[in-house]
Order: structure tokens, then sequence, then C-alpha cells
């Protein structure tokens, strides 16, 4: 009864969203596909037109969509409708938006806009075969030593430390960078022809995927892949607690996905990973030559904390212990220190707790409310001040394969600011964090406890970690070390 | 080695029209001298203002994608094309650049790499810079003979403030151009009437791929004539049809060949063709197969209603001992002797004098069969057409 009511509701919602976008073209839906049919054409699309993979406009092609955006198709939802909900603000395309953001659209060949982006790459792909057919080896005397990262560009956080970062990186070598959306492919193909070197970032493997690498391949491009998260390792997907959250379908959707991670990973002679962690977990999963690439402070974190360093707040008497979560996925990990802190919070009225980001707060922790600073995620300027207006940061973590393979950005960040660090012995945090000189390192409650004490008993102490954590990541995690690191990894003219 | 990039609007593999196989011979030759050559061209079969890269009988080459439909500004000032180029050309770092035929692409680009400080040449094929239809053939499809009297183009052109602006715009690159090469006095002259400054200008003749030194005449007893080029009126099509009808004799063979096969088209109004002989129609042929349609005639039809700019066929044909019929118009006459290697006809839409020059040839039957042109040294090769570029180069960059 409930769940007739509850999709009652969801059908009506759905009408009203596509009812208002621009996507539907009522008229252009009914001359094609219901012309001797009264139906409402909203309700026919919502209930039989979108499974058959009918098209709702002249604008919106659902089958480029799914095909641009592989986990959506996984998921089978409709189209339109995920587009409308989810995918315009997550950044997704499907070819005729991205031909109009890079092109002109009114030189488009109609065809090219029908077709699935895979489509177009068949053929140019076979264009190119049939012209280097009677070479016997296709090898260009003269490619320019260029960059092109084609990755998944929908994760924000993604996009600065693994896009972002590298671009600064490789253009500081003199290595111009192009980035391109793999669902993008218009404008991937047009930058292939450009490039020396091919990155692959985050993709599952794909029909697509492979025919990029077939192209690259034609034209003498180098590939290489990179992944920041265990996405292609079983365990190390699932043990990520945020997953409890998700459906059925979702889940096996993503139970799916971790084997096209998997064939990605195994695809590549050479792969770049942002931990040792993770670089472990892709050996054990059949990788060979992996290599390090961190996560780092770039240059527009340098300006932020510059920033930060010059507006945090003056020392007033209150310790306050930072905590920052990126994302809901974190609830599970703050909880490890939850009763550490309440205890703290009850002994030392000195005490307050900073959180930035998404935590969902416990009934425990409310009642200190008076105590607490609560502030949403904006921008890396108001982050690092939050942080250098604290006193120390904590990471907590859970012990499980994904979090072995976590970055140790967080601490990054922190040291950068000059604030010391208490993190859980996991991820990075194990191979940069040493203990007692940097940072601290915590494996259970009890350590939690005394080495909070510790560090919110003595300035010194803070001062001292905070110096040679300072010093340990200005010296070897900037984006500037990491361009010495990687050098020997590229042909430089 | 010095770099050189070459821009035609054709390369293989979709070859087409006489500037660019001297473009892709130029390319060849330079390579073996050991140069770094880069040819930048365009298609219609990717998506527009895009690029591919290939390697195609060893020279590297980009290709951009240009629209079915360009506007009328485009064809001259393609401001996505010379974007694309550039990249290309920041990448290559050029000393040289060597631009052919460019209706399609452009001149913006020139203009960038002029900025650049890179030494540039310009080949004139045609009357492209002054004459937006290219070949000065009118609505009417005739030649319209302007010896520089821009203002009669006012007869012709869709919109004249545009065609003038065109006009005034080409001229100006020309003149910011190192050097502008001609394959013919003719088309000098042509040029100078029309008011592009000569002082810059140079004749650099086109060469022709000589015969292969097996070459033997396989054309059997009758007569064959032989014509390469487009149905219609602009290279005397129609009147190669009419005075071949008009013959009642039938002893003789005229094969046609379908050039537009290079570019993935075909021309079928020549299936449409009747006449007393016979008729072929061949596929068509590339520098390497041209030989096997050489063998086969003993007479090339070059009965042009405009004035080309250098006739590379004839040049062809006259190398290979074969007897020409052309008109006695631009720069083909240069290397024509009227009754000794060919019969020169009147430029005319009347097909009497075609017709005339035919029935002398089928009454000198054994006279043709056995002809050998004694001036055939006067065409060159392309390996004597590149070696004057050459010069013509190192000149360039040796100066200042």
């Amino acid at each position: 009864m409930f769940n007739r009511i509850k999709n009652k509701i969801k059908y009506y919602y759905y009408y009203f969203i596509i009812k208002n976008s621009d996507l539907f073209d009522k008229k252009y839906y009914i001359s094609k596909y219901l012309k001797d049919d009264n139906k409402n054409p909203i309700q026919h699309y919502l209930e039989t037109g979108a499974k058959e993979g009918l098209k709702p406009s002249k604008k919106f092609c659902p089958i480029s969509y799914l095909e641009s955006n592989p986990d959506v198709k996984l998921v089978g939802v409709n189209p339109l409708v995920h587009y409308l909900r989810f995918g315009k603000k997550e950044g997704r395309t499907w070819l005729l938006s991205d031909v109009k953001n890079n092109l002109l659209l009114n030189q488009c060949d109609y065809y090219l806009i029908e077709e699935p982006g895979y489509k177009y790459l068949e053929g140019i792909i076979s264009k190119l075969k049939s012209i280097v057919k009677d070479e016997k080896q296709y090898k260009p005397s003269w490619v320019p030593n260029k960059v092109l990262i084609i990755g998944d560009m929908g994760l924000p956080q993604c996009n600065k430390y693994r896009i972002l970062q590298k671009v600064e990186i490789l253009s500081s070598l003199g290595l111009s960078t192009y980035i391109s959306n793999y669902n993008d492919v218009i404008r991937s193909v047009n930058y292939i022809f450009d490039c020396s070197t091919i990155i692959f970032f985050r993709l599952a493997n794909s029909k697509i995927m492979s025919l990029y690498l077939e192209l690259a391949e034609l034209v003498g491009a180098e590939v290489l892949y990179d992944i920041d998260d265990p996405l292609f390792d079983k365990d190390g997907c699932f043990s990520n607690k945020n997953l409890d959250t998700l459906t059925k379908e979702e889940k096996s959707s993503a139970l799916n996905s971790v084997k096209y991670y998997k064939q990605a990973i195994l695809k590549f002679n050479k792969i770049f990973v942002s931990t040792p962690g993770l670089k472990q977990l892709a050996h054990e999963n059949g990788a060979k030559n992996v290599l390090i690439w961190r996560n780092a402070i770039d240059k527009q974190t340098l300006q932020a904390a510059k920033y930060a360093l010059k507006n945090r707040r003056e020392h007033d008497g209150i310790i306050r212990v930072f905590y920052g979560s990126g994302s809901r996925a974190h609830d599970k990990d703050f909880e490890i220190v939850e009763d550490v802190l309440i205890n703290l919070l009850k002994d030392m009225p000195q005490i307050h707790l900073a959180i930035t980001g998404y935590t969902k707060l416990t009934n425990k922790l409310s009642k200190f409310e008076n105590r607490l600073r609560v502030l949403p995620y904006s921008c890396s300027e108001v982050y690092l001040t939050e942080i250098a207006s604290s006193d120390l940061t904590i990471i907590p973590l859970l012990q499980n394969r994904f979090n072995y393979a976590k970055s140790a950005i967080r601490y990054m960040e922190s040291s950068i600011v000059h604030v010391p660090v208490i993190a859980s012995k996991t991820g990075d945090f194990i191979n940069i964090i040493k203990d007692g000189v940097n940072g601290f390192l915590a494996g259970n409650e009890e350590e939690w406890d005394s080495k909070l004490r510790a560090l919110i008993n003595s300035e010194e102490l803070r001062a001292n970690l905070a110096n040679n954590a300072n010093a340990y990541v200005s010296t070897n995690l900037t984006t500037e070390n990491i361009a010495d690191n990687i050098r020997h990894m590229f042909v430089i003219n | 080695m010095p770099r050189i990039v070459l821009f035609n609007v054709h390369f293989y593999p979709d070859s087409f029209g006489g500037a660019t196989i001297v473009c892709e011979e130029t390319a060849h030759y330079l390579k073996e001298q050991g140069w770094d050559v880069l040819v930048i061209t365009s298609t219609n079969t990717i998506h527009p203002y895009t690029k591919i890269r290939y390697k195609v009988k060893g020279i590297d080459v980009f290709s951009i994608g240009l629209p079915n439909n360009l506007s009328f500004k485009d064809t001259y000032y393609n401001q996505n094309f010379a974007d694309i180029a550039e990249t290309i050309i920041d990448d290559f770092k050029p000393d040289i650049a060597h631009v052919h035929s460019v209706q399609g692409m452009g001149a913006r680009f020139i203009e960038n790499m002029k900025k650049k400080g890179i030494r540039i040449f310009i080949t004139v094929h045609d009357c492209w810079w002054f004459c937006e239809k290219q070949f000065m053939i009118n609505s009417s499809q005739k030649y319209c003979d302007n010896n520089g009297d821009f203002s009669l183009c006012i007869y012709c052109v869709n919109d004249y403030t545009s065609s003038e602006i065109r006009v005034n715009y080409l001229k100006n690159i020309l003149s910011a151009v190192d050097k502008i090469l001609f394959p013919s006095d003719y088309i000098r002259e042509l040029y100078k009437e029309w008011g592009f400054l000569d002082n810059k200008a140079l004749i650099n003749k086109n060469g022709v791929n000589h015969p292969r030194n097996d070459f033997k005449s396989e054309s059997g007893d009758e007569l064959v004539f032989g014509f390469v080029g487009g149905p219609g009126p602009v290279k005397g099509a129609d009147i190669i049809l009419e005075a071949f009808q008009k013959i009642t004799r039938n002893d003789y063979t005229l094969m046609v060949v379908d050039s537009a096969q290079n570019i993935g088209k075909t021309w079928s109004a020549y299936k449409k063709w009747k006449m007393p002989g016979k008729l072929k129609i061949l596929p068509s042929y590339n520098q390497s197969s041209m030989d096997k349609f050489y063998k086969r005639i003993d007479i090339l039809l070059f009965p042009s209603q405009c004035k080309e700019s250098f006739g590379l066929t004839v040049r062809e044909a006259l190398c290979r001992d074969i007897w020409v019929i052309a008109t006695d118009q631009g720069g083909v006459v240069e290397d024509l002797d009227q009754n000794i290697n060919s019969t020169t006809i009147p430029m005319s839409t009347n097909y009497i004098h075609l017709k005339e020059a035919i029935e002398w040839v089928l009454n000198n039957k054994e006279k043709i069969k056995n002809h050998v042109n004694p001036h055939k040294d006067k065409i060159r090769t392309y390996e004597q057409q590149v070696n004057e570029l050459i010069k013509y180069y190192t000149v360039e960059l040796n100066r200042r």
C-alpha cells in the first residue's frame, strides 16, 4: 500500500519535471511515435517510450546518453529523468551537448548528433585504417609532444587532485596538457591526434575505452592509466560502508562496475595510483607496472594557505579540534572517535570542536552545541582558514581496504597551515607520518585519547609537530616536488 | 635540415586536381632530400574543425575537417581553420610555409604565420585570389575573359560588396607574403593585370611525371582519343560530345576518365553519352598508374573553355608522344607547337573547330600513330621543378 502511494508520487514527480523541461518536445514525440494514438506523450514516454529507446526530442539522444554514461545504463533508469534529476548537475553529457560546447552547432552534420559516441570513433578508426593500409608500419616521423587526459570528470574533488594537478605538473615540465571528458568523443578524438601521451583517468572498461585505445595505438601515442580509489578491488570497494545505504539494484551495478574497473587496469602496461596502499591493491589484482603519483599541495592550495594564515583567528585560550569531511561516506569514520571526543569535551571545558563538511551529529554530541562549530564546505580558502584557526586536526578512518588506499591529502592541507594532525593508522598516513615527529598516528580509542590529551595539554608539542609537518610537506609533497619525481617518466623535448 | 609545411585543400588519399599532385610531388622530393615535411590539408569526412593525423606514403599529414556548407566569408577568411592550423604550426615550428590551393581553408592562417616570422611562399594555381568563382567561369558557364576590371564582376557575383571585401583582403595577403610563384607566364601576366604586385613574383613551371622507360603505346589499330575532366561546359566535355555526334565515322574509340572517383564521387553524366564510335569510361588513375591510361590513347583532347594556368594532362601527354588537341589559350599553349605536336583550336563553345581537328586527325591516322614529339625536353620533371623551388627557398632562408 505504502509502496503504491510512493510509486504514484514518484510517477507524478517525474511527469512534472519532464513537463517543465525543454528536452521533451510533445509535437516531435507525437509526430514521430504516436501518429494515430491519442495518448498523452509524456505518459507514453514514461510508461513505454523510454524503455524502447524513443527520443523525447531532437535535442536529447537517450541512446547516446546511456552509451556515454555506462554507469547510468547499468542501473537501467529512464535516461531523460536521470539527466534532469542528476546528470545535469553532475555535468554529464551526451554527444549533442558536447558538440555545442566545443564546436559550432550550426555546422554539425546531423548524423553525428544522432549517433552515439562510439560510432564516431569507429568511423575515424576505419578511415585511418583505410588511409594507412599500405603502410608496413605506421609510425609518424613527428608527433607533437603533448599530453591528453581523458577522464571521468564527474567528481570535483578528483578533478583538483588528479586532473588539474597533473596539468600543473606536466606544464611545469614543458608538456602542454589537454583535458577531455571521456564521453566528449569529438573533443577527445581531436586531441588524441595532438598528443604523444594519453592518460586515462578513473575509467571503467567499456567499448568506447577500447576504441580510444585502438586509436591511440594507430597514431602512435603512449597510453597510461590513473586511478585514485580501489574501484577495481571487490573487497576494497565494498569495505566502504557507505555502500550499506544503497538499494539492491545500485549495489549490483556497483559490483558490476568493479569488474569493469579491474579489466581497465589490466589493459595498461603502466598505471599511476595515488598511494602505496592502492599500489599494493593494484598488484594484488594483477596490475604489473604500478607507479605512485601522489595527490599534493598545488599552487592554488598554497595561495589559499597564504590567505588562511593571514585571516586565521587570534589565539583566545580555547583549544579547537578540527574535523573535516568531504562526503557522507565519512560518517562511520567519525564514529570511532566520537566517544573519545565526548569524554574530552566533558573533562576539558577549554575544548571546542570545529567541523567542516558533511557530518551527521548524534544526540550525544548535540549536548555540547555551544562548543561546536559546524560549517558546510564552501571553498578551499574558507576551509583552510578554518583549519588554520584550529589547534589540531583529527583524521579518523576505519581500518578497511578502502581506507588502506586513502591519500593523506587532509594531512598535507593541515600541515601547510601549521596545524598538527592525529590520524588513524591506515592509508598513506602510515607512510607519511612519523609518529611523534611530524604528527601522531592512533590505532585504537586509548591511543586517540592519550595522544589527543598530550597535544591539548602541550602548546610546545603542538608547535613542534606542526613545524616538522610543515617542513616535511613543503619539501616533499608540493606539486613542484612531485614534478621532479615524475620527470623521468615522460619524454620531454 | 629546414622544416617546411605545405598547405593544399586535397592530399593523399583524396588526390584531386593538378595543384594536389604538385603539392604531393614537392612533399616527396623534399622528404627525399632530407627536409622535415608536414602537410596540412582538409577533409569533409570528419567532424568540422577537428583534425586527424596520419602518415601516408612517408609523408606526415594533418587533415582538418571543414563543414560542407561554408559561408562565403569562411571560404577565404576561415578563423576556425586558422586557429587549428596555428596550434599545429606552433608545435611543428617550420622555417618555410608553402601554400598551394586553399579555397575553403581560407587565407587567415597565413596572417598568423607571417606574424611568427615564417617565410611564406604561395603558388597560384588558378584565379581564386581575385575571382571568387575560381576559374573565371561566369554564371552562364562561360569564360569571362576579364582582364583586371573588377567593376565588371558586378554582373557575375552574388554580392558585389562582399566580393570587393574579399578581393581586397586576399590582395593584402598576397602582398604580405615573401614570394608568389606562378606555373606559367600567362597566369603571372593575368595577376599583374589584376593589380597584384609582381615584384616578388617568380615563375616555377610545373613538372610532370615522365613515362617509365618501358612505356610503349598499346592503343591498337584504331585511333583512341582520351579525355580527363569533368562533364559540363568548363573543361569542354559538352563540345566533345557534340563534335563526335556530328562525325559519321565510327573507326575510333573515346576514353573518358572518371576522375571524381579520387574523391569518392562519380561523374554519372558520361554514362548517358552516345556516339557513332566506341566510348569507354575508365576509372580514375593516380600518378603511379597513369602510364596505363596513356598507353591506351593516341590523342588527348583538351578543349578547355577557360584559360588554364598550366594544363597538367597536356604536358603528361606531350612527354609521352601523344598528340594533343587543345584550345590555344592560357598557360597550356606554352609547350604546344601547332601541327608539330598538337592541333590548337580557338576557344569557342561551338563544336565546329574541335570537329574539324578530330576529322583531320582521323584522316592522318598513320602520322598520329607514329608521332614523336620533337620538343619533349621542354617538359619539366618534378625533380627539376622542386630543385628550382629549393633554390628559391634557400635564397629566402639566407636573406637577412
